[in-house]
C-alpha cells in the first residue's frame, strides 16, 4: 500500500477523527516494528536487506508525513511532552476562564446595560472564533481546547450575569443550554473536555428535572441521591441510541459519567437512608442500597468484560471494593481491635486477588479455545 | 474556517441571548404587576456591594420579616401564638399532609417533604406591621414577667428593649403574610398593588414536635410551614440608576455589611433610611428598579 493510500485511510473516517485515526496508524507502526525486530532476533522471519530497505523507506516516510500533516506524536518522546501539553493546556484554560470571570466582575458596575450586554454576548462568540483560528493553524488540539474552555466559561458567564442584570428566576434550562454549547463544542473539534462538561450539564438539568417532576424546588435536587439515578442510566445508555462512528473514544466517556453517578448515588443511599423518596425505615432503606450497590457493581464488571470495556470493569471493581470496606467498617470497626480489623481486610484483599486471578485465567482459557 | 461550524455555536449563544431578552421584555412589558416605594430599611444595599473592587455590581438586598425572624430575639424560645403559615396553606402550596400526625410513621414522613416554590405576599406597612409593633410589644412584657421570675436575665431583656426601641425607625415594614400557589388569585385577594407584592419563594414544611416553653406553656405536635427564602432577594441595580447609592456603598465599607435595619446592627450603628427605591414587578414576578431617591434625614 503507498504512502498517499496510507494518509488516505487515516482521513477516511471524517475529519474531527483524523487526527486519532493517524496516531493508531503510528502506534500500529511502531508495534510492528518492535515485533518484526524481536522475531527477526528469534530467527523465526528474516527478511531480505531490499524488502527491510523497502519497509523501513515506506515507514519512515509513512511517519514523516502523517506527523506533518497530523501532529500526531511519532516518538516515545514526543508522546511524553503531548502528556505534559495536555496538562498545561486544562491548567491555562482554567486560569483563562477565572480570569474572564474576574475580568467582567470588576468592571460590570462601571459600565452601562447596553455595553454589559455587548460584552456578555460577544465573549463567547469571539471565543468560538478563536477555536476556529487555532484549530485552521494546528492540527494538535491543546490551543482549541483552550480556546474552547474559554468559550464555555464565558458563555456560563453570560447566562448567569443576564439573570442577575435583570434579575431572572434561577432555572435549570441554564443546564441545558450550557451543556447543549459545550456538546456542540465537543463534537465540532473532538474535545473530550467539554464533552464531560457537557455531560455534567446534561446530567445536572435531568437530576433538577426528575426533582421538579415531585415538585421539589429545583435546587434541592440534591438532597434525593435517587434524582440521579434516571439522569445516570440514561447516560449510559446514550452510546446504545447514537453510535459514535466520528468519536469512538466519546462513547466511552457517557458510559462510564452514566455509571459512575448510578454507583455513587447508590452509595450514598447505602449510608444515608434518609435520603431516599422511599417511604421505609431507615434502616431497610440502606440494606435495600446496600444489596443493590453489590449487584450493580458486579453486573458493572460483567459489562466491561462481556464488551471489553476496561474503563466500566475497573469502575465497578472500585464500588464492589468501596461497598465491601465501608460494610467492613460498619460491623467491625467499634468491637474488633484495630490490628485484627486491618489485618482481615488485608486477608480479604488477598482473597479478591486469588478470585479474580481465577477469573482471569478461565477468560484467557476461553480466548485460546 | 468552518463557517457551519462557527455559525452553529455562535448561533446558539445569540439565540440563547436574544430570547433571555424577549423574556425580559415581556416581564417588564404593559403594566406591572405591582410597582412599590420602598426605603433603605426594606431595600438596604446588598452584602456584595461592600466587598472589593473585585466587584463592582450594586445590588440591593430584599429585607422582609416573617415571625420566625421575631423569634430569633426571644432566642429561639417561642411563645404560643397561632402562625398564618398553617397545615391548609402547606396543602394549598402542594404539600401532602394527609397522613394523620398520630400515625407511628408520620414523624419519619414529614421529615423527608422537600422545599417546595410557591407564591408569598408581602405586605409593606399596613396592618400586618401594625400588628408586627403590638407583638413586640407583648414580647417586652412577656420577657420582663421572664425576668422578674428569675427564669431569664436582665440582659436579655436589655437586648429586647434595644431591638425594639430601633425597630420603628429602622425595622424592615416588608412583611409575608400569605403564601400559595396561583399567583392570580392571590392578587384577587390582596389588590392594592403598590402595598402587596407577589414574589416567587422557597417554603418548607416542618413538624413542630410537641414540648413546653421554660414558662410551662404546652403546644401540640402540628405541622408549620416556613417561607425560607425569596427567590429574587438581590435586585440589581442598573448603572444608570447608581448615582445617589455609589457614594453610600464605598463609604459603608467599613460596616462590612451590616446595614440600618440588619439584626446585627449594634444600637449606636443604627440610623434611618437615606434613600427610597421604587421597584417594579413584572408579568413573571420578576423585579427591576426604576427610580432611587436621597431622602432628607432629621438631624
Amino acid at each position: 500500500m503507498g504512502t498517499d493510500q496510507a494518509i488516505d485511510d487515516a482521513t477516511a473516517s471524517g475529519s474531527a477523527g483524523d487526527r486519532n485515526t493517524a496516531q493508531q496508524r503510528v502506534d500500529r507502526i511502531h508495534a510492528f516494528q518492535a515485533e518484526l525486530d524481536q522475531l527477526q532476533r528469534d530467527g523465526l522471519l528474516a527478511l531480505s536487506p531490499e524488502q527491510q530497505q523497502r519497509l523501513t523507506t515506506h515507514h519512515t516516510q509513512l511517519l514523516r508525513e502523517l506527523g506533518h500533516q497530523f501532529d500526531v506524536d511519532t516518538t516515545a518522546g514526543q508522546k511524553q511532552m503531548s502528556l505534559g501539553m495536555r496538562v498545561v493546556s486544562f491548567l491555562g484554560a482554567l486560569a483563562l476562564a477565572a480570569s474572564v470571570f474576574l475580568f467582567f466582575y470588576r468592571i460590570w458596575g462601571l459600565i452601562s446595560t447596553p455595553i454589559q450586554l455587548l460584552v456578555l454576548i460577544c465573549g463567547p462568540v469571539l471565543a468560538v472564533l478563536a477555536m476556529e483560528w487555532t484549530r485552521k493553524r494546528e492540527h494538535s488540539p491543546y490551543f482549541t481546547s483552550l480556546a474552547g474552555l474559554v468559550a464555555f466559561a464565558a458563555f456560563v458567564l453570560d447566562l448567569h450575569l443576564l439573570g442577575s442584570i435583570f434579575n431572572i428566576t434561577p432555572s435549570p434550562n441554564a443546564f441545558l443550554v450550557w451543556g447543549a454549547f459545550a456538546f456542540l463544542l465537543a463534537y465540532a473539534h473532538d474535545l473530550r473536555l467539554l464533552l464531560v462538561a457537557g455531560i455534567l450539564c446534561l446530567l445536572t438539568y435531568l437530576s433538577a428535572s426528575v426533582g421538579t417532576w415531585r415538585g421539589v424546588y429545583w435546587l434541592s435536587f440534591g438532597e434525593r441521591p435517587e434524582n440521579f439515578l434516571p439522569a445516570g442510566f440514561l447516560l449510559f445508555l446514550v452510546p446504545a441510541v447514537i453510535r459514535h462512528k466520528d468519536h469512538p473514544d466519546f462513547s466511552g466517556y457517557y458510559r462510564l459519567f452514566g455509571m459512575l453517578t448510578v454507583l455513587l448515588a447508590v452509595l450514598i443511599l447505602s449510608h444515608w437512608g434518609r435520603g431516599s423518596y422511599v417511604h421505609l425505615a431507615t434502616k431497610d432503606i440502606e440494606t435495600l442500597y446496600q444489596i443493590l450497590g453489590f449487584a450493580l457493581a458486579g453486573l458493572t464488571i460483567w459489562i466491561g468484560v462481556r464488551w471489553g470495556w476496561p474503563a466500566l470493569t475497573n469502575l465497578g471493581s472500585t464500588f464492589f471494593v468501596i461497598d465491601l470496606y465501608t460494610k467492613f467498617y460498619d460491623w467491625w470497626w467499634d468491637w474488633m481491635p484495630k490490628y485484627l480489623f486491618f489485618l482481615t481486610l488485608g486477608l480479604i484483599a488477598i482473597l479478591l486477588l486469588m478470585v479474580f486471578k481465577r477469573f482471569r485465567s478461565r477468560l484467557f482459557k476461553e480466548c485460546l479455545a | 474556517m468552518n463557517w457551519r461550524r462557527f455559525g452553529a455555536s455562535a448561533g446558539l449563544v445569540v439565540l440563547t441571548s436574544a430570547f433571555v431578552l424577549i423574556g425580559v421584555a415581556y416581564n417588564r412589558g404593559g403594566e406591572p404587576e405591582a410597582e412599590i416605594t420602598l426605603t433603605e430599611r426594606e431595600v438596604p444595599l446588598s452584602y456584595e456591594a461592600f466587598q472589593s473592587e473585585e466587584n463592582t455590581e450594586l445590588a440591593l438586598r430584599l429585607h422582609w420579616q416573617s415571625p420566625a425572624h421575631r423569634w430569633q430575639a426571644l432566642m429561639f424560645e417561642p411563645r404560643l401564638e397561632p402562625d398564618w403559615f398553617d397545615q391548609a396553606k402547606l396543602e394549598a402550596v402542594g404539600y401532602d399532609c394527609s397522613l394523620p400526625l398520630s400515625d407511628p410513621s408520620a414523624e419519619q414522613y414529614y421529615d423527608k417533604m422537600l422545599p417546595r416554590e410557591a407564591f408569598v405576599v408581602l405586605e409593606y406597612g399596613g396592618q400586618a406591621w401594625t400588628h408586627w409593633l403590638e407583638d413586640w410589644d407583648r414580647d417586652k412584657v412577656f420577657m420582663a414577667e421572664q425576668v422578674n421570675k428569675g427564669k431569664r436575665s436582665k440582659q436579655d431583656l436589655e437586648r429586647l428593649n434595644d431591638a425594639y426601641d430601633r425597630l420603628p425607625k429602622t425595622g424592615s415594614r416588608l412583611l409575608a403574610v400569605d403564601v400559595g400557589s396561583d399567583p392570580i388569585q392571590l392578587r384577587q385577594r390582596y389588590p392594592e398593588r403598590n402595598q402587596f407584592v407577589i414574589v416567587r419563594s422557597q417554603v418548607r414544611l416542618y413538624l413542630a414536635r410537641e414540648g413546653k416553653t421554660q414558662s410551662g406553656e404546652r403546644w401540640p405536635v402540628h405541622l408549620r410551614g416556613e417561607v425560607t427564602q425569596l427567590l429574587i432577594d438581590d435586585i440589581h441595580v442598573p448603572f444608570e440608576l447608581q448615582a445617589v447609592l455609589d457614594t453610600l456603598s464605598r463609604s459603608e465599607g467599613q460596616h462590612h455589611g451590616r446595614t440600618p435595619s440588619s439584626p446585627f446592627v449594634r444600637p449606636g450603628e443604627a440610623k434611618e433610611p437615606r434613600y427610597e427605591v421604587t421597584v417594579r414587578y413584572g408579568k413573571r414576578y420578576e423585579p427591576w428598579v426604576t427610580a432611587i431617591r436621597p431622602l432628607a434625614i432629621s438631624p
